[in-house]
């Protein structure tokens, strides 16, 4: 990284950044910091939270019973999470490779669904699903029984899918623009079948955007509650309705804020995890870099070898 | 936790996504803060009379715009709406001192609230139509037993609703356990209150209850109902609509709200449990803190006015606890007699009690059991 001499417009910048980090400082910083503390406090008659000390929430944290939704929650997000990386792969590929000027206009076409407010699209969801819905209306026109959809797992999980794609799609389709071309050529040159070229080239090479991409889609995909909410069954609860019921009609904010904490440990845990993974591609460019090759392009030979 | 007005749930559970939100902020605003009330407030008695501008803090839709705009036009005050989308949001907002001078409170909260001092107390004998609430209501043992600090407005106790033909009836909260047929069909409530409370009831223990034995037992049984259920829902309305629900866990003013919807698709009916139901109403109250008090008590006054019960009945859906505003629901539900309470059932309901201490401990862990 290039260092900024001293007096190159440092003063100007940190006096830019200072009314944003100031409203970074009070409205999450600590705000997040009072949540940490309410985790050790305990509950008045009015249900408002007071400072303390106990443990108790965090027992309550760790109680099987949070336990099921918290390895459901793991679960879904993991399988959206899947889904949507090998629907917006190729949507993402198709875009930059083969639309040419219509990819911004596809691009465009991910991101509308999303000036529409994230519950008003659920419910459209629901509308479509549910047993006098869209879809099963139209099955059944047609003489067909659909199964039953709305209220199950599934539901949930292509809410989420739906929810989330796009955010998946933008790293995606950013590292693919900055994939040389040519070097998928290369590969192809090198007599390498198409899989054989998209396994070891065009894939390694955009492992950044999948990496971005799957972060951007777990980690809200983790705390997420309304999709349950409003297409999961009694048996689809997730962490984040555990969550929601503690601050909106348990009444038990200090258990709530307790949970928060621990979820916000496991998305921290899967960033650790995340950011390991790409310290290894940091380490493999930097290795490159150091080798005379500046770009991370593997070279002719080395694909051969691949191919 | 109690049961919230509503007069269109779809919008309610719409907004209910953002009540986490809503939740949360208020747990960043008030975490920690005293409720800093005066103790006095029981000293200085109220009068209705107009004494400025008013902030009324409800749900939203809970009162006929025709009703706050001839109030305006007569008393040349101007009523400000400020909206909540649960009630114990509602709690921690007054709670933490803001200013509001007429709240749609909840009979389940308000001992705590007057408790707190987060009530202003007044002379019923000032209020002019107090004579029109129905005796039932006029007993408040939700507030100091002599209705000082509320008046009941707004109740709609929860029964069983059902598709004919699809689910059979024994006039028992048991029927929701006893309809094979209807397996995947089955909807209880989501708010812990009702479901848990109705689930105690069946077992002949009070909704109330701090006993872990009877709770664990209540949940117990929930849990054997958990499999049979499509789900555990408040969206009453578009459950019956979309044809998710052939039977249901419901308030009847929701139900009334999704037979305007359906008119007349399916063929739906209501029962009244045998074992007893679980009372709570929306009261009106004048927060502690109301900067103009006098007008606050004014506009409560005029709500329960025979004209104005009579209308805001008509258009919320929900009955009022006053003379006129039960015989605007007997009107509005004319095609569906079922929806009237029984008094039998009425002078048999149990008052809610909102948990606090151990009680919210047990039942929050005993709830979290059975929705996780």
């Amino acid at each position: 990284m290039r260092s900024t001499p001293k007096g190159e417009g440092a003063g100007l910048w940190t006096a830019l950044a200072a009314p944003g980090s100031a409203a970074l400082t009070l409205f999450f910083i600590i705000p997040l910091l009072l949540v940490g503390v309410f985790s050790f406090g305990v509950i008045n008659s009015l249900g408002q939270p007071i400072i303390g000390h106990t443990l108790d929430n965090y027992r309550a944290v760790f109680q099987s019973y949070n336990l099921s939704p918290l390895l459901r929650t793991m679960l879904f997000t993991a399988v959206s999470t899947v889904v949507c990386l090998v629907l917006g792969y190729p949507v993402a590929y198709l875009a930059v490779r083969y639309a040419r000027r219509a990819g911004p206009l596809i691009l465009a076409l991910v991101i509308l669904p999303w000036l529409v407010d994230y519950l008003v699209r659920i419910y459209a969801w629901q509308s479509l699903l549910a047993p006098a819905g869209l879809l099963p209306t139209a099955l059944a026109h047609l003489g067909i029984t659909a199964p039953q959809i709305v209220n199950t797992s599934w539901a949930v999980i292509c809410g989420l899918v739906y929810g989330y794609l796009p955010l998946m799609i933008l790293p995606i389709y950013a590292a693919v623009s900055e994939l040389p071309a040519e070097v998928i050529d290369a590969g192809k040159d090198l007599y390498g079948s198409a899989p054989a070229v998209f396994w070891r080239v065009t894939f390694p090479l955009t492992r950044d955007g999948v990496l971005g991409g799957c972060l951007l889609v777990a980690l809200p995909m983790l705390g997420d509650f309304a999709t349950a909410q409003f297409l999961g069954g009694p048996n689809s609860t997730m962490i984040g309705n555990m969550i929601n019921n503690q601050f909106t009609d348990a009444g038990s904010q200090t258990v709530g804020a307790a949970l928060v904490v621990a979820l916000i440990a496991l998305l921290v845990l899967t960033l650790a995890v995340a950011m390991l993974l790409a310290r290894r591609r940091v380490r493999l460019l930097a290795v490159m870099a150091k080798a005379g090759k500046p770009e991370p392009v593997a070279e002719p030979t080395e694909m051969a070898a691949a191919l | 936790m109690a049961e919230p007005f509503r007069t269109d749930i779809s919008r309610r559970s719409f907004l209910k996504y953002s009540a986490g939100t809503t939740a949360a902020g208020a747990f960043l605003g008030i975490a920690g803060c005293s409720s800093g009330t005066p103790s006095s407030s029981g000293s200085n008695v109220l009068k209705p009379r107009p004494d400025g501008d008013i902030t009324w803090f409800s749900y939203q839709g809970y009162v006929s715009p025709k009703i706050i705009a001839a109030f305006e036009k007569t008393y040349k005050v101007k009523v400000n709406q400020a909206f909540y989308t649960n009630v114990e949001g509602m709690v921690q907002k007054v709670a933490s001192g803001i200013s509001y001078d007429l709240i749609t409170t909840n009979s389940a909260y308000d001992k705590q609230l007057i408790a707190n001092g987060l009530l202003r107390s007044f002379d019923p004998a000032s209020i002019k139509n107090f004579d029109q609430i129905i005796p039932y209501f006029a007993k408040a043992p939700y507030d100091d037993g002599r209705l000082r600090y509320t008046t009941p407005y707004g109740y709609g106790p929860a029964g069983i609703a059902y598709q004919k033909g699809k689910a059979t009836v024994t006039g028992s909260w048991s029927d929701l356990w006893n309809n094979p047929g209807a397996k995947g069909k089955i909807y209880v409530l989501d708010q812990q209150d009702e479901t848990l409370g109705m689930s105690l009831i069946l077992d002949h223990a009070s909704p109330n209850s701090g006993q872990a034995a009877q709770v664990t037992a209540a949940v117990n049984n929930l849990l054997k109902l958990k499999p049979s259920l499509g789900g555990i829902s408040s969206d009453i309305p578009t459950i019956m609509d979309t044809g998710e629900a052939w039977m249901t866990h419901a308030w009847a003013g929701s139900v009334y709200q999704a037979l305007l919807k359906l008119n007349g698709k399916n063929d739906w009916d209501f029962e009244w449990p045998k074992e007893g139901l679980s009372m709570g109403c929306d009261t009106l109250s004048v927060g502690t803190h109301a900067k103009s008090p006098g007008t606050a008590l004014l506009l409560m006054q005029y709500l329960l006015e025979p004209e104005n019960s009579h209308t805001n009945t008509l258009y919320t859906g929900y009955s009022n606890g006053t003379q006129q505003g039960e015989a605007a629901y007997r009107e509005l539900t004319k095609a569906y007699p079922f929806l009237i309470l029984p008094d039998s059932n009425l002078n048999t309901a149990q008052w809610r009690q909102a948990p606090t201490g151990t009680r919210l401990t047990l039942w929050n862990q005993q709830w979290s059991r059975f929705i996780g």
